[in-house]
């Protein structure tokens, strides 16, 4: 066999050996890189497109809610944002005045953030805000009725937590005239 | 024999296959480590795009609605909730009306909705009329307990009590 056609296995091999080590040591690491970024790059993709479903729920949530903007500024009016004092002293004289009542002493005190369960509200949670009104006022047993009335029907919510009259603390100052004690109880978040 | 014109020697049928597939992987070898980190420049590139996408929040207001909207679904539920468990006690009145008897005066109150209970401080005139009142109150579907303390004869006549009554839960449907 001639010297050339001896020498085309010898590169062959010397080929198929460069090839094979390109391959092993340098294409193959690269092309691992290249699916590994490639992954991530979908993954993103993923989230991008999910947090834009996402964006885009939430803003037809919030259309739907501006849609209802009635009833959702009676949710306001009856759960309001924030603890403002004056606004609570003119809903309490507005349901003393409506009940034919007199007010004649008011004291507020605002408890800690918690859930309308009771339980403290957990870190970052915004709680609702329990206000205690606590009001002294004078007028007859059917004012009083009037008033509780009043208190189911008022746009701020609150519940009776307790009523008191008696010889003691609310003694009768005129004819069928009482001074009660009442302890009312309303939330702000 | 000998051959008067030599013939030149024919390449084995392997080595005329196996070059110029050797010659072959080695062009696609050299294709691939080209290709490859190109591809990877091109998917780096994206990362790092969709990587500042994604970082990119400005637009979209997501913390803003998610606030607004959990501020009022909290609302909302609150106040079902709120509603839901709010006694009327317009209705522990009435019913303290409907079981009062005619000889009897409630001089005090004591009224606590969460424990749904009546304190009333009363007089009436004789022990008879108390024991009516009381057999009125016992008897009475919206009244579960009644406890009478406080018992006494006053300068002024009569007999003074207090008696405690925890009203039925329904009493403030």
């Amino acid at each position: 066999m001639p010297m050339k056609y001896l020498s085309r296995p010898i590169l062959i091999a010397a080929l198929l050996t460069i090839a094979l080590s390109l391959t092993v040591l340098w294409t193959w690491p690269q092309y691992q890189e290249f699916q590994e970024l490639r992954g991530q790059a979908i993954q993103l993709q993923a989230r991008i497109e999910n947090r834009d479903q996402y964006a885009v729920q939430l803003r037809d949530i919030q259309e739907g809610l501006q849609a209802e903007e009635a009833k959702l500024s009676q949710v306001n009016a009856a759960l309001p944002d924030g603890v403002s004092l004056p606004a609570l002293y003119e809903v309490a004289q507005g349901l003393a005045a409506s009940s034919g009542m007199v007010l004649s002493s008011l004291s507020v005190s605002v408890g800690n953030e918690e859930t309308l369960s009771g339980s403290p509200a957990s870190g970052g949670e915004e709680g609702f805000r329990e206000i205690s009104v606590s009001l002294a006022l004078a007028g007859s047993y059917e004012d009083l009725k009037n008033f509780l009335a009043s208190v189911n029907r008022a746009s701020r919510f609150f519940e009776v937590s307790s009523v008191g009259f008696g010889e003691g603390a609310g003694a009768e100052q005129e004819e069928g005239v009482f001074e009660f004690g009442i302890l009312l109880k309303g939330y702000a978040l | 024999m000998v051959e008067f014109i030599p013939k030149e020697q024919r390449e084995p049928w392997r080595v005329r296959l196996l070059f110029p597939g050797a010659v072959m992987l080695l062009v696609f070898a050299v294709a691939a480590a080209v290709l490859f980190p190109y591809l990877q420049g091109q998917e780096g590139a994206n990362v790092a795009v969709f990587e500042q996408e994604l970082r990119d929040t400005s637009g979209l207001n997501i913390r803003e609605m998610e606030k607004t909207i959990e501020k009022n679904s909290k609302k909302l539920t609150g106040l079902v909730e709120l509603a839901q468990t709010r006694r009327d006690v317009r209705q522990a009145f009435a019913a303290l009306e409907s079981v009062t008897h005619h000889l009897v005066y409630f001089t005090g109150t004591d009224f606590r909705t969460e424990e749904g209970t009546f304190g009333l401080s009363g007089r009436t005139e004789t022990f008879r009329t108390l024991r009516e009142q009381l057999e009125i109150f016992r008897a009475a579907l919206d009244i579960s307990t009644v406890e009478l303390s406080d018992l006494a004869l006053p300068a002024e006549g009569g007999v003074s009590f207090r008696v405690v009554l925890t009203l039925s839960p329904q009493v403030f449907k």
